[in-house]
């Protein structure tokens, strides 16, 4: 006869059964979402276009005349019915043809394709930067001994926050490029003109990451968890790498993603600062110059960057917290 | 049964006596909004404290530096930077308010309706609001202005359609949260109508929360509306407004600093300022975790 203590499942000990690290339901889930939000994204733009009468006269010179602003129209497909034109830009798009540009006279996914590569450098090592560093101060301000390093990077937080990418980048360019003439204004391409925007959008996604993955560690450092790792005998060091740090890093993650946006909006005003010539600067420019073809092109691609983006960052907080996309 | 409903309700008192901290600490809530407050009435008063009409150009006296008889130098028209100042903080300010005004609402009725219906509708919402997320704002924002044309009203209306998902899922998971409460359970046994609960009951445990998300959306409006005027989208010239003022004395930094600097520190000090007033109304209603 068994023992009346033991419990019934055997002591809860059960033999570990492997498990995909991310279910993939969700992330089957989270990818189709992804493709709803970018064709909904052209739909809404498609929309608008239409929503403000012909869109061959926004897009024509405000002097041109019925019959050139015709001849747009048609040369665009403008004259057909808008779900047939939507359909078939998203035909044309998946077999490569984009529609060509008015002011470079080329497919407009070449000009596109050229600012890519820009935008995926500023912003890409931005975002690496920004977290690595927001996460380490943020841990910093959360957990170390020495009181100002605990009090100083919040209050620089606070005031960080206040402050728009572009004002920062405008202020770094008169003290260090204009006053200091340690970096170029402007330009792209080599190093030193590099520095100066990247470090500007660092700087700018720095004090939100610090303030979040704070916050997240204060309530996991409480947790009951934590209180059993302290009472085995588990080593300091550990608790707090391996018990608030990396706890906190989950829910730290999915509020991380919900900041892409942004760094996004930052990314484009920084282009225009420094002239960048990337997807911020040339969606810009392209709405100004009514090149549709570009902006269009531009938006379908800004929008596939962004949602790429959003999904793996909801991935990798489901990765670091599994079950935190239940919970929310 | 009666126990545990009685102990329910208990909670339920003891959460909606979280609601009247505000009134219970007035002082306090003096202290903490008096920065905001303080910005705000600035932007108010502008006519009475502001030397000159931001609109009056003297074409003889350009880009004067700060001191003499423009203590915050002229701009590139000759207008006072300080008039400029003064008045460029009406439109962040305004289209503040109003576009997390329409953007409250909005989220508060989706949100109220998604979380004490469910079904059908709380999917849709749902679903709507998280693809709402994941769309980046500014660029839609950009699309749109440049083809409904800027100005004050298609900026808020904008800015509203890129947060109300913010207070939507707030709202939507306290009342989820409160629907099944005694104290509801109570109110629909005696037979009131579905909007008076959803008034009477469910708004007041919502309130604090919104506090909170409403000052958040404003710092993104306020954000928002400098960033779109800085790109030329947002409130038209010659209208005094901060965002275009940076924007405007870009090519002259070398030059004439002060044209781009001064209005900076007038949006940075509103941005502050609702920042620690956000901060000091979550501390203040233990609501931490909604700030970001």
């Amino acid at each position: 006869m068994p023992s009346p203590f033991a419990p019934p499942d055997g002591g809860g000990i059960r033999p570990r059964t492997r498990r995909a690290p991310v279910p993939p339901l969700y992330v089957a889930q989270r990818l189709a979402q992804g493709v709803v939000t970018v064709v909904a994204v052209v739909a809404v733009v498609f929309l608008l276009l239409h929503l403000t009468g012909n869109p061959a006269r926004v897009v024509s010179p405000p002097d041109a005349t019925q019959d050139e602003i015709d001849r747009i129209a048609h040369a665009y497909g403008f004259d057909q019915p808008i779900a047939q034109q939507f359909v078939l830009f998203f035909g044309k798009a998946f077999t490569g043809h984009f529609p060509d540009s008015v002011t470079y006279g080329a497919s407009s996914l070449g000009v596109v394709r050229d600012a890519i590569g820009p935008t995926l450098l500023l912003a890409g090592s931005a975002f690496v930067l920004g977290n690595l560093i927001g996460l380490v101060i943020g841990y910093l301000s959360a957990e170390a001994r020495w009181r100002p390093l605990r009090r100083v990077p919040i209050v620089l937080a606070l005031i960080g926050q206040a402050v728009p990418a572009f004002y920062l980048g405008l202020l770094a360019v008169l003290l260090l490029a204009v006053r200091l003439h340690w970096f170029p204004t402007a330009g792209y391409g080599s190093f030193s003109a590099t520095v100066l925007p990247t470090l500007v959008l660092t700087a700018s996604i720095v004090p939100g990451i610090t303030r979040i993955y704070r916050a997240q560690i204060l309530e996991v450092r409480d947790d009951d968890h934590v209180v059993t790792a302290v009472a085995k005998g588990i080593s300091p060091l550990q608790v707090r790498l391996r018990h608030i740090a990396l706890n906190a890093l989950g829910p730290a993650v999915a509020l991380i993603g919900l900041q892409l946006g942004g760094v996004v909006a930052g990314a484009v005003t920084v282009e225009v600062i420094f002239n960048w010539p990337g997807m911020g600067q040339l969606l810009v420019s392209s709405i100004n110059g009514r090149d549709y073809a570009v902006a269009l092109t531009a938006v379908l691609f800004i929008a596939i960057g962004f949602v790429v983006a959003t999904v793996l960052a909801d991935l990798a907080a489901a990765l670091v917290d599994p079950f935190g996309h239940r919970r929310r | 049964m009666t126990e545990t409903a009685l102990a329910d309700a208990a909670l339920a008192e003891r959460e909606l006596s979280r609601v009247p901290v505000a009134h219970r600490t007035p002082t306090r809530m003096l202290l903490i909004a008096g920065p905001f407050v303080i910005v705000l009435l600035l932007a108010v008063v502008a006519p009475l404290l502001a030397p000159q009409s931001p609109y009056e150009q003297h074409l003889d006296a350009i880009s004067l530096p700060p001191g003499g008889g423009h203590r915050l130098g002229t701009d590139s028209l000759g207008r006072d930077v300080l008039s400029r100042v003064l008045y460029g903080g009406r439109p962040p300010a305004l289209i503040g308010i109003a576009a997390v005004a329409v953007a409250l609402t909005v989220g508060v009725l989706l949100g109220l309706m998604a979380g004490y219906r469910g079904g059908l509708a709380d999917a849709v919402l749902s679903r709507v609001a998280d693809m709402q997320l994941s769309v980046p704002g500014v660029v839609l924002a950009i699309f749109i202005l440049t083809f409904l044309g800027g100005g004050l009203r298609n900026v808020v209306v904008v800015i509203a359609l890129e947060s109300w998902p913010l207070h939507y899922r707030v709202v939507r998971t306290l009342t989820i949260g409160t629907r099944n409460r005694a104290y509801v359970e109570a109110a629909r046994t005696v037979g009131l109508g579905q909007l008076t609960i959803l008034r009477r009951h469910i708004l007041p445990a919502v309130l604090p929360s919104l506090a909170v998300t409403a000052t958040s959306n404003f710092v993104m409006a306020v954000l928002t509306e400098a960033s779109l005027s800085f790109l030329g989208l947002g409130v038209q010239p010659p209208t005094p407004d901060w965002g275009f003022m940076i924007s405007d004395g870009r090519t002259l930094i070398v030059s004439a600093w002060w044209i781009s600097v001064f209005p900076g520190i007038g949006l940075f000090l509103l941005l502050l300022a609702v920042q620690l007033y956000g901060d000091g109304l979550a501390k203040s209603l233990s609501l931490q975790s909604l700030r970001r």
